[in-house]
């Protein structure tokens, strides 16, 4: 896995160590991330550790960081499986940070789909459904949700903010940074 | 991925040794679930307190094992951080599990731990 740190230091490129069978490449600035990811699911579970830890040093509030996580998973989990549907390919990554959300933007060269219908009603506990859940969870918990098909690209944007999702719990929200 | 089987009076308590239930490892930890044997009549407690990470193909799993379990073993869930718990409460599952703030203390003699590779 990448060092962060060091990376922050260097504002250079890093790969993944030798050995390591999925590819990641990111460069940072203090407040932006870059990652590039195969569209492999081991490959996105690797990323996201990686986004959770730099999100953590950026002093990001902890429910932010926790919410960012959940939507990017579901969301390349849906291009990894929808997108790419066992096919090679590479998603792309974006972060910029600011002082109560963080904007992302995710692209790859996958299947071009709507999501204007997707997750609009929520999901029926009671139904038992093993899945269906992730566009509900992405609206839930962004805004400034778009989705663009540009030149071959699949362009899905959206910003996560501190309050977001919470409704009457918003008094839950945790002010600390993950540990 | 690595679960934590452990048989008490009255309960079978899994305990998933994974900081992500995720989309990487949600089928795993199902077909774990699908080989381990436990008999009617007795309720199952997911012990999710090392879980930092659930997504929703992670609650798809727990929703398949639930089914793959039945009714004459009811699936219970217990101590969840509070990024799962509030998954649970945004898919309104928390309506459909009982959900325990803690799992219970068992004698770690009596535990076998599974693998698999992953």
């Amino acid at each position: 896995m990448i060092c962060i740190r060091e990376k922050l230091l260097a504002q250079a490129e890093s790969r993944s160590a030798r050995g390591d069978k999925t590819m990641i490449k990111g460069v940072e600035t203090k407040v932006d991330l870059r990652l590039r990811c195969e569209g492999k699911l081991l490959s996105v579970r690797q990323a996201l550790q990686h986004v959770h830890q730099f999100l953590s040093v950026q002093a990001v509030p902890c429910a932010l960081v926790e919410d960012i996580d959940l939507v990017l998973s579901e969301a390349m989990t849906n291009i990894v499986r929808h997108g790419y549907g066992g096919i090679d390919g590479v998603i792309e990554c974006d972060l910029v940070v600011n002082d109560t959300s963080v904007d992302c933007c995710l692209s790859d060269t996958g299947r071009s789909f709507d999501p204007a219908g997707a997750g609009r009603a929520p999901p029926e506990p009671d139904d038992l459904a093993e899945g269906g859940y992730g566009w509900f969870l992405i609206r839930s918990l962004t805004n400034k949700l778009s989705y663009t098909r540009e030149g071959g690209r699949n362009v899905l944007r959206f910003s996560v903010s501190a309050m977001q999702g919470m409704g009457k719990d918003g008094a839950e929200v945790q002010v600390l940074s993950c540990g | 991925m690595q679960i934590r089987y452990c048989q008490t009076e009255d309960a079978v308590i899994i305990k998933i040794l994974e900081a992500r239930l995720d989309a990487a490892v949600a089928i795993m930890f199902k077909e774990m679930m699908r080989d381990t044997v436990v008999e009617d009549g007795t309720r199952v407690i997911l012990d999710l307190s090392q879980v930092q990470f659930l997504d929703s193909s992670g609650l798809g799993a727990i929703v398949g094992v639930m089914k793959l379990l039945g009714p004459t073993r009811p699936l219970e869930i217990a101590a969840l951080s509070p990024a799962v718990r509030k998954l649970f409460r945004l898919t309104r599952m928390d309506t459909v599990f009982r959900i325990h703030d803690h799992a219970p203390v068992t004698n770690e003699i009596d535990t076998d731990t599974l693998s698999i590779a992953g």
